[in-house]
């Protein structure tokens, strides 16, 4: 298994949100928008980096009864880490993102990848496996936050394509967040499998 | 590893105080930026909502828990802004600040927090300024009430519980103001 | 009294946690496949959010808040409720194996359960007492709990149905939910 290919099968291959179905939570509640969505995705990418390197780490110094315990330690710190220097340089962004942000603690996909990946392989691999899930991720969040900016509000990062009166408010309430990543989840399906 | 007592207790020892020590570290050289980030948004904030002035100062209130500042102008009173809040936002708390002409007239408002849903409440910011719509309030000298409760302040849409804490904390922030004698 | 069903008629229906706050979808979606693990699943979140909650706000306002460690509130919250949902296992296991074996196979899943989080941390940015704190937390469970009951309902009737290969298993669900959560919406509607 080469770095490269751990990198891709993030993306592609063991996509978080179109395969695995991980993180639905912030996956639905912050992507009303391509930036908020994106901005999530880069802020999980930067914790999955942080804690799965720590992790690689430490595998071998922390006894198998505990490391459940551990791991969510080490994922809680980096969150709240993350969480100060947001609060110190990125205020803005820090409230858009609201309550999702200490929520990554419970996104499955760090604890996943902390139990399936991180526990068994060295740094390096698992650093490239955290930017290759984190990137999955990223993109996932950023399409379905497109998909939903552009169907509600006419616009795509902001960017106003046509009058927002026009757009179907429902896209960027809560059934849209649903309905959206249904379809998008089928047609990944669709073209993995054509 | 083998978990034995012995082994366990030590690195959960060990690993509590990696985390402590680093997380202390970190709220120590974030704390200042913290605070300068929210002083920052409040000037920015201030320069926004208030007529022009030169400088603002804490001033009197009957209220105990607003803080209202006076801002001045050649030694003159301008305006007031009031640090408000309303706990019933659909996220919890939205604190706003919201600016005052002398006459008690809104000059302007700004959301400083707020956990309300992107896209929806978030748009407060906005939305009750887009003048030349039903929901500009910028301007108004009386209380404000969403159409829903039978005012005549358009709710954002998909976002009344939102709309009603926004109104709740700007008259607050008005039943603040010092009362004309 | 009233303002009290006036917190849980809106945790249920007006601000329901899946359809509305987008928190527990990963069980939402797991253990939605028949009716009875949707039951034990929400019996056990109800139980296990309604402790969590109070274990959680009494740290805040008597250990956190005192002491000036806010800054740790998640990860301290995290951890008070995986040492708790650990106990409850142990604690079940041992008095009433009845309950165990009916809620017992829920209990680890609850921890990365965001509900359960979610739910701790609304308390404590809305600075709720602790009465109005615990109702909250029941009352969000519940919602859950009917959130889900209703999404199996639904799903044990989807497996009849003849779908369109790639729409299979999850995203036919996500798009049933969508359709839940519209229909939750008219509950928005409600002035209390």
């Amino acid at each position: 298994m080469s770095a490269l290919s751990t990198i891709t099968d993030g993306i592609v291959k063991r996509n978080p949100t179109f395969v695995l179905i991980l993180g639905m939570c912030p996956t639905l509640g912050t992507t009303s928008s391509a930036l908020t969505g994106m901005s999530m995705g880069l802020a999980t990418l930067a914790v999955l980096l942080c804690s799965n390197m720590a992790i690689s780490a430490i595998r071998k110094i922390v006894p198998d009864a505990v490391r459940i315990p551990v791991f969510i330690i080490v994922i809680a710190s980096f969150v709240t880490v993350l969480e100060m220097i947001m609060q110190a340089w990125l205020p803005a962004l820090y409230s858009a993102l609201g309550i999702f942000i200490p929520l990554i603690v419970v996104n499955c996909i760090l604890l996943g990848r902390a139990e399936a990946f991180a526990s068994k392989n060295d740094v390096l691999l698992s650093a490239c496996d955290g930017i290759g899930i984190g990137t999955g991720f990223t993109l996932a969040l950023t399409a379905i936050g497109t998909v939903r900016e552009l169907l509600g509000n006419g616009s795509v990062f902001g960017l106003q394509l046509f009058d927002s009166s026009f757009g179907a408010l429902v896209f960027v309430l809560a059934p849209g967040a649903f309905i959206v990543l249904g379809f998008l989840i089928a047609l990944f399906n669709y073209l993995r499998h054509a | 590893m083998k978990s034995t007592l012995t082994t366990m207790t030590l690195s959960l020892t060990g690993i509590a105080l990696a985390v402590g020590a680093i997380l202390g570290v970190v709220h120590y050289a974030t704390e200042k930026p913290i605070e300068q980030a929210v002083a920052k948004a409040k000037d920015a904030a201030m320069g926004e909502i208030l007529p022009p002035f030169d400088s603002y100062a804490a001033g009197e209130t009957d209220s105990e828990e607003l803080t209202l500042y006076t801002a001045t102008k050649d030694g003159q009173q301008v305006g007031y802004a009031v640090d408000t809040y309303s706990d019933n936002g659909f996220g919890g708390r939205i604190g706003i600040v919201a600016g005052f002409d002398t006459a008690g007239v809104l000059t302007g408002y700004r959301v400083m927090s707020h956990a309300e849903t992107p896209g929806l409440g978030a748009k407060m910011d906005e939305w009750f300024r887009e003048s030349g719509t039903g929901h500009d309030v910028i301007g108004s000298s009386a209380p404000l009430k969403v159409t829903k409760d039978g005012g005549d302040v358009d709710a954002i849409t998909g976002a009344t519980i939102t709309s009603r804490a926004f109104a709740e904390a700007i008259n607050k922030a008005r039943e603040a103001l010092p009362q004309k004698r | 009294m009233l303002e009290y069903l006036s917190i849980i008629i809106t945790a249920i229906f007006v601000n329901n946690i899946v359809f509305s706050q987008f928190l527990g979808i990963c069980p939402f979606i797991g253990v939605s496949k028949n009716l009875d693990s949707a039951v034990g699943m929400g019996l056990a979140v109800t139980f296990v959010m309604a402790v969590a909650t109070a274990a959680t706000w009494l740290l805040q306002h008597y250990v956190l808040l005192p002491l000036g460690l806010g800054y740790v509130q998640t990860i301290a919250f995290i951890l008070v409720i995986a040492v708790l949902v650990q106990m409850l296992e142990i604690i079940m296991k041992k008095s009433s194996p009845g309950l165990y074996a009916a809620l017992g196979v829920f209990l680890p899943l609850i921890t990365t359960n965001c509900a359960v989080l979610g739910v701790a941390i609304i308390v404590a940015q809305k600075d709720f007492a602790f009465v109005h704190s615990i109702v909250y937390a029941v009352a969000t469970a519940l919602g859950f709990t009917l959130a889900l009951i209703v999404f199996a309902g639904i799903r044990m009737q989807l497996d009849m149905v003849d779908v369109p290969r790639p729409m299979r298993g999850v995203p036919i669900a996500l798009v049933t939910a969508g359709i839940l959560a519209l229909a939750f919406m008219g509950f928005s509607g409600l002035s209390l």
